[in-house]
């Protein structure tokens, strides 16, 4: 084979590898599915310049390889038979508790025993579970001491999700001081509210 | 003055070290799978299992049975079921101001997302990227097929 050959089965290979990509019959299909928490949820596809938005529960479009947006019909029967075995393996949503404590300690205060309890319920009953564990103070004190109360309490909890069961590596504690104050106040102002920690369980 | 400054510099290096969140390389959590579910890292690819923690950039894979259930750090949730795969091509997040931008890529297959905080704080900061076109979430729930 000379050169001009050689040439000639490149532009031949560039020549099929280019009718193979615009050939393609690939699509997307999209589709918006009721979401009882954000009704208002919308979703933006790209096509060319422009966004095409899709803001319908249950509205559908397939995208072409072209980027062309056709709107097609598909009934809630169609979206569990295509989607079966994606919809079933969906996580359980994340949950969030608030635990507060007594002024300037790691004690849980009485009435937030019920939520410790119902925590320790939520995290035994899934599967696999991560745990974000974030403490907080008053404005009671100085900046540094309550960086180091607030870590404390996220420390406490950790510990007591730990004795439980929880791997400890998958339970993150934090401590955030006065620096998040759930209900804004002036500086050295005693506000139970604010002396919490907050656990995020995935 | 030299003192001011130094002061300062301890200033600095005081809030540099103030506790926020430690940048986990932690992105998500595999919450369930089913079939052969493959996970590939900086080159390597290994079968996923329950509970194993995601990374960026990590590729995941499921085979003509499998299924997986994701959740991530800002609490948006995957799932994907067969023959498909994604790629999590970039993820940052801020647990504390919320703000982050999260694209991944789907090359086939099918999956469903319900977006999180990273799309609830700055609509269309949670991208996906299919062969033919480019998804903008805003704080939803939404089903993508691949059709080959």
């Amino acid at each position: 084979m000379n050169s001009f050959h050689k040439r000639l089965f490149g532009l031949l290979i560039i020549y099929i590898l280019f009718t193979m990509v615009s050939c393609t019959n690939t699509k997307t299909l999209v589709v918006l599915l009721p979401d009882e928490n954000s009704p208002d949820g919308a979703v933006a596809i790209e096509e060319g310049d422009g966004t095409t938005i899709l803001d319908e529960p249950i509205s559908a479009v397939e995208v072409n390889a072209r980027g062309r947006i056709e709107k097609v019909t598909i009934t809630d029967g169609e979206v569990e038979k295509v989607f079966s075995e994606a919809l079933a393996f969906q996580p359980p949503e994340t949950i969030s508790f608030l635990l507060y404590f007594e002024e300037g300690t790691t004690v849980v205060v009485p009435d937030s025993r019920k939520t410790l309890t119902d925590l320790f319920e939520e995290v035994a009953k899934r599967q696999a579970v991560e745990v974000q564990v974030t403490g907080h103070t008053d404005t009671v004190g100085n900046l540094l001491d309550n960086d180091v109360l607030s870590q404390d309490r996220a420390q406490t909890i950790k510990e007591m999700l730990v004795q439980k069961g929880l791997r400890a590596d998958f339970i993150r504690a934090v401590g955030r001081g006065e620096r998040e104050l759930l209900i804004p106040t002036q500086d050295n102002v005693r506000e139970p509210k604010n002396r919490r920690v907050q656990v995020i369980v995935r | 003055m030299v003192y001011r400054l130094l002061w300062i510099g301890w200033i600095g290096l005081f809030l540099a070290n103030s506790p926020v969140y430690a940048d986990s390389v932690e992105i998500g959590q595999i919450k369930s799978l089913a079939g052969e579910v493959f996970i590939t890292r900086d080159g390597t690819k290994f079968q996923a299992q329950a509970r194993d923690l995601l990374q960026q950039a990590d590729i995941l894979e499921t085979g003509m049975n499998g299924s997986v259930g994701i959740t991530f750090i800002d609490n948006s949730r995957f799932s994907a079921g067969p023959n498909t795969r994604i790629e999590l091509k970039q993820f940052r997040f801020n647990p504390t101001t919320q703000e982050g931008d999260f694209i991944t890529d789907m090359n086939r297959g099918t999956l469903t997302i319900v977006s999180g905080q990273i799309a609830k704080h700055s609509p269309e900061a949670m991208k996906l990227k299919t062969p033919t076109t480019i998804l903008g979430f805003r704080g939803t729930k939404v089903a993508v097929k691949v059709i080959e």
